[in-house]
């Protein structure tokens, strides 16, 4: 810190910044302002999820078609993807805690893996969507094939019949809720792999993990939120 | 010239020799400036930007009320005139009202009086101002992509339309929010956890409390302004659908996302004031504040409130009538903590040795000028009403003695009560009361003739009106001239105070205050060896007049140290 | 403590560490075993198979809350077990509860508008109709039952195959041109009158004009025109609201929204 007028060695540990007065404080400090940040971030996310409702509601028939339009199958893949990276990365806490920064970093790297996975996936998804012309607001213009997968669509929806204008409003939320989401996924891509990078240089020990304990926290968020998302836009009767 | 300014202090060699180590002479040069995690340096830095903010929305609103003079064009075409109101109330908001207490005044005493060395994270505080350098120089290059003329409010469909600009502004929006909700986390997490020993959540002084608050709102308010903004400019360059009636879309949503940020943001601009005047008003009558929990608690219950109204910004939008209803009924309760507040105040003057310095008069200011914005606001509150006052000068005038009456006399009340310990130098007291009458008389002739103004049924943001309102615009004008007057004065002074003011004390006011406890100005860690607060910052009775003048430190540690 | 006079005291950091942190410079984490957070995703693989099941049965109405009542109960493993919320201090939930808290006033408030957007009465729920000129109850329900829109226009095939061939549902048309929410279930039933794809770009068009007008006349920019557009010009004959059209679509000068539905709202009977 800059404006230490005294010597690490005095006041603690290294990695004891000069305004905590124990490495307590600080960790505690950081898992608070974490879990505030997290509270941010649910009402970030929580926009687009009112818009959701309110068109869900106000358009029930075009939800139900776009999400027969989705393919459930891909999104319960990436939601055990997911959860399992959710998984590798609560375990790379409690071997931190105890001490395996080995063990760690392969958790680290599983963690990252299984977020590449979700992030194909998605590619896979989007493609395709952009392929057959489902995209979103003025530009849903679905090819031949789209038009064929909408007519399957329509059967299988809840009010059958028509085929719905509203159907780009519900690509736009689709988009914008499932781009946002993945943008998410990359920024934890990046942040892992450098806190990966501090593992593997030794900065980390049963005494300091604050880091990766932070960063787990926010790889679950963004796995809470792919929690809603998915039965949300994939699975409506 | 944030640097400039700030490193003219300490810059002569002679003075830094014989004067005890502070935060300004501890390190020099740009550098020490641009780079430093010293929560004092970010405040001092924040603290000459919305200066600059508060400079260039405040010409802007004399030439828009230069252009009002005369029905028709005065100085300016309708376009420019439009984008003027557009600046100025997108500078004066984001740039200036929002920024100005918590980031600039808060970052600087928020530590000190929590008895910290620091806040908790100093490097996402930097991070957080140079977010809002980005983010108002994205904003403001608005100006040089074109013409930005939607208002402050970017209401859709109209901010659709047109050019690139809005794309600017909202973008620059983003990133202020962004600077914002970091300052919150900061303070949650400072003063939950880097409180001093003996500084009890009873013992918080109530500038924390209400920075405190402030930071909630911050935290749960903003992310919802940075969705919206982020659909708004999606909804522009891609046109999704959410927002454009066209495609199925619902324009009031937007409203409704926009409101439920920008009420609270309300908030946001004036809990932070109200904090500013409780420090100063039990130290300018020498009396404990009255109700202490009452007025801290009243703090937690308007940032509460605050997410609870926001849809009497709707009434006339198209919103349901069943909506416009609750919000009208729930807009009423914020009249109570409001009031709690008023009242403490009022009790806390009473039978204390009260002194009229030029603090003070912007807290009795900030008093009488926020209880007509807030009564005004309850008639606006008012749902059969507001369908008459709706979009008049009206809300201008309500908002204006809110905000500025409310805000800015906090503001400026704080600045004037700090000052000293801030910068180590004091001003001329004469001079600082001769700009607040300007700046009293000013406002009031600018702002109580749009009363009048609204009620008569003069809408808002209009270029050209009718001749019966020609009386009042003048002397509305004339107002602003006044005000700009005061608030010339006003900067001299203090320009005046920076170079050749006279040596600042420890305790120039006689305060209990826990941040007037540490040298002047402060130790670069806030206070040399971590204090140990014994007593409460409002416990006068506790303290002889030589204890408050003269300072605690001299006797207390060795008394202690055994 | 007992030295009221005393403002500050000097101490010395390693003699009296801080406040509350005074024993504690160690710290205790809570360490989850490799089985737990095993059990745990075993338990979250389990609700995902659970919530996919519950989509294959058609469970009406409930199948929303059912899914959210799912990813509810993941997102409480999640928060206790993986995010260590079960052994933190209590102000870990209060700050998810506050984030929790705010999300349900934003979702409430703006439900209680759009739920119930056009209504005339919000004691009766009435809505008024601008075909018929008639007050109704809203409820989808009562309108099933005794009819809310009247059918005055022809209703035409080749028209309906068109608007099917663009992509239109009659229930949606008839929501986009205008209806109140409420009506799309009984508008399916209506037939189209004129494409809402058609009417609403017009809608929009002309809303996109009067605010162009609006602001030309009296120079008021359109952010939130909506009364401004109104009395910026008073002489062209639009009281306020536009177009003698009610309350629910006062919105006719803001912009599009009110405009598109006003339009729309007149021309089924075409």
């Amino acid at each position: 810190m800059a404006t230490d007028t005294q010597t690490a060695g005095e006041h603690g540990p290294a990695y004891l910044a000069h305004h905590f007065d124990t490495p307590a404080q600080q960790f505690d400090t950081a898992k608070l302002a974490m879990w505030v940040f997290l509270a941010q971030e649910m009402l970030f996310f929580s926009g687009l999820f009112v818009a959701y409702v309110v068109f869900r509601f106000w358009y029930p028939t075009a939800f139900s078609v776009g999400s027969h339009l989705l393919d459930w199958k891909m999104g319960m893949l990436n939601t055990l993807i997911l959860l399992t990276s959710s998984f590798t990365a609560a375990q790379a806490v409690s071997y931190a805690q105890r001490g395996m920064p080995k063990r760690v970093g392969w958790m680290l790297i599983l963690t990252i893996l299984l977020a590449a996975g979700f992030m194909v996936v998605k590619y896979f998804e989007w493609n395709h969507k952009f392929h057959v012309g489902f995209l979103p607001g003025a530009h849903f213009k679905p090819d031949a094939e789209g038009m064929v997968a909408i007519g399957d669509a329509v059967k299988l929806a809840f009010h059958g019949g028509g085929i719905g204008y509203h159907l780009r409003t519900f690509f736009g939320l689709y988009f914008v809720m499932t781009g946002l989401h993945g943008l998410h996924v990359l920024i934890g891509m990046g942040i892992l792999a450098w806190i990966w990078v501090r593992n593997h240089r030794g900065e980390f020990s049963s005494e300091y993990w604050t880091p990766i304990e932070i960063t787990a926290l926010y790889w679950h968020l963004v796995d809470l939120v792919w929690i809603f998302l998915f039965p949300f836009l994939y699975l409506i009767d | 010239m944030t640097v400039k300014a700030g490193v003219a202090i300490p810059g002569t060699p002679s003075e830094t020799t014989d004067e005890e180590l502070n935060y300004l002479n501890n390190k020099t040069g740009i550098k020490s400036w641009l780079l430093t995690l010293d929560h004092k340096r970010i405040g001092v830095m924040y603290l000459w930007s919305v200066l600059i903010a508060f400079l260039i929305g405040g010409v802007f609103a004399l030439l828009i009320r230069t252009e009002l003079l005369t029905p028709g064009k005065t100085i300016m075409e309708a376009d420019t005139y439009n984008e003027m109101f557009t600046l100025h109330g997108t500078i004066m908001v984001f740039l200036f009202i929002i920024p100005a207490i918590p980031a600039a005044l808060g970052n600087f005493f928020l530590p000190i009086q929590l008895g910290a060395k620091d806040v908790a994270f100093p490097r996402l505080n930097l991070l957080s101002y140079y977010l809002y350098v980005l983010g108002s120089l994205v904003a403001i290059g608005s100006i040089i992509v074109g013409h930005i003329d939607t208002g402050w409010t970017f209401y859709t469909p109209y901010s659709l339309e047109g050019n690139s600009s809005v794309l600017f502004m909202t973008g620059g929006a983003f990133i202020l929010g962004f600077s914002s909700i970091l300052t919150g986390v900061n303070f949650i997490a400072t003063t939950h956890k880097m409180r001093a020993p003996g500084i009890t959540w009873r013992r918080l002084p109530l500038f924390i409390w209400s920075l405190y608050a402030t930071a909630v709102i911050q935290v749960l308010a903003t992310p919802v302004l940075a969705i919206t903004l982020l659909l708004l400019i999606l909804e522009k360059t891609m046109t999704i659908g959410i927002f454009d009636s066209r495609l199925g879309g619902d324009p009031v949503l937007f409203e409704h996302f926009f409101w439920f940020y920008s009420h609270p943001a309300v908030y946001i601009m004036i809990l932070p004031g109200m904090g500013v005047v409780n420090e100063v008003i039990t130290t300018f009558s020498h009396r404990r504040i009255y109700g202490y929990m009452f007025v801290a608690m009243s703090s937690v219950a308007l940032a509460i409130l605050s997410f609870l109204v926001w849809g009497h910004h709707l009434f006339a939008a198209g919103m349901s009538a069943y909506a416009t209803m609750v919000f009208s009924m729930l807009t009423f309760l914020v009249a109570i903590p409001s009031g709690i507040k008023i009242f403490n105040w009022l009790a806390t003057l009473y039978q204390g040795s009260i002194s009229l310095a030029s603090p003070m008069l912007y807290t009795l200011g900030f008093i009488a000028l926020f209880t007509i914005g807030g009564l005004t606001g309850v008639f606006l509150g008012t749902l059969a009403l507001d369908i008459h006052l709706h979009d008049t000068y009206f809300v201008v005038a309500h908002f204006h003695y809110v905000m500025v009456g409310g805000t800015v006399f906090g503001f400026l009340s704080g600045l004037h009560y700090w000052w000293p310990k801030m910068t180590g130098k004091m001003y001329n007291e004469t001079v600082a009361r001769i700009a607040f009458g300007f700046v009293f008389i000013g406002f009031n002739v600018t702002f109580f003739s749009q009363f009048l103004l609204g009620s008569q049924g003069m809408p808002r943001r209009y270029y050209d009106y009718l001749d019966q309102y020609q009386p009042l615009h003048m002397t509305s004008s004339g107002g602003a001239y006044i005000l700009g007057v005061g608030f010339v004065i006003m900067g001299a002074m203090f320009l005046h105070s920076l170079f050749k003011g006279k040596k600042a004390s420890e305790n120039p006011w006689g305060s209990a205050g826990y941040e007037w406890m540490t040298s002047t100005p402060p130790h670069p860690e806030n206070f040399a060896e971590t204090p140990v607060m014994t007593r409460g910052p409002y416990d006068y009775e506790l303290c002889t007049e030589a204890e408050l003048y003269e300072g605690f430190r001299s006797e207390l540690p060795a008394a202690l140290a055994e | 403590m007992s030295n009221a006079t005393a403002g500050t005291a000097a101490t010395h950091r390693a003699a009296t560490p801080k406040g509350e942190h005074a024993d504690e410079f160690h710290i205790h984490p809570h360490i989850s075993s490799t089985a737990l957070n095993a059990k745990v995703l075993g338990a979250l693989y389990f609700f995902t198979f659970l919530t996919v099941l519950a989509y294959r049965v058609d469970l009406g109405n409930a199948n929303l809350a059912v899914a959210t009542l799912i990813s509810v109960a993941k997102s409480f493993l999640v928060c206790a077990f993986f995010m260590h919320l079960r052994y933190e201090k209590a102000f870990m939930s209060v700050a998810l509860l506050g984030g929790i808290v705010c999300m349900g006033l934003f979702f409430g408030y703006t439900l209680n508008d759009t739920d119930h957007r056009g209504e005339a009465n919000p004691f009766s729920s009435t809505r008024y109709n601008q075909v018929t000129g008639k007050y109704a109850h809203g409820t989808p329900e009562w309108i099933e039952k005794n009819g809310f829109v009247e059918v005055t226009a022809k209703f035409d095939e080749a028209e309906q195959k068109a608007l099917e061939a663009t992509g239109e549902t009659p229930a949606e048309a008839a929501k986009a041109a205008g209806l109140p929410a409420g009506d799309a279930a009984k508008a399916a039933a209506t037939p189209p009158g004129e494409s809402a794809a058609k009417a609403n770009p017009e809608g929009a068009a002309g809303a996109a004009a009067a605010n162009g007008k609006g602001t030309k006349a009296g120079s008021a920019t359109a952010g939130d025109a909506s009364s401004d557009a109104g009395k910026a010009a008073p002489d062209a004959g639009a009281a306020k609201g536009g177009g003698g059209a009610t309350k629910g679509s006062a919105g006719a000068a803001k912009g599009s929204a009110g405009a598109a539905k006003g339009s729309g709202g007149a021309r089924p009977t075409r």
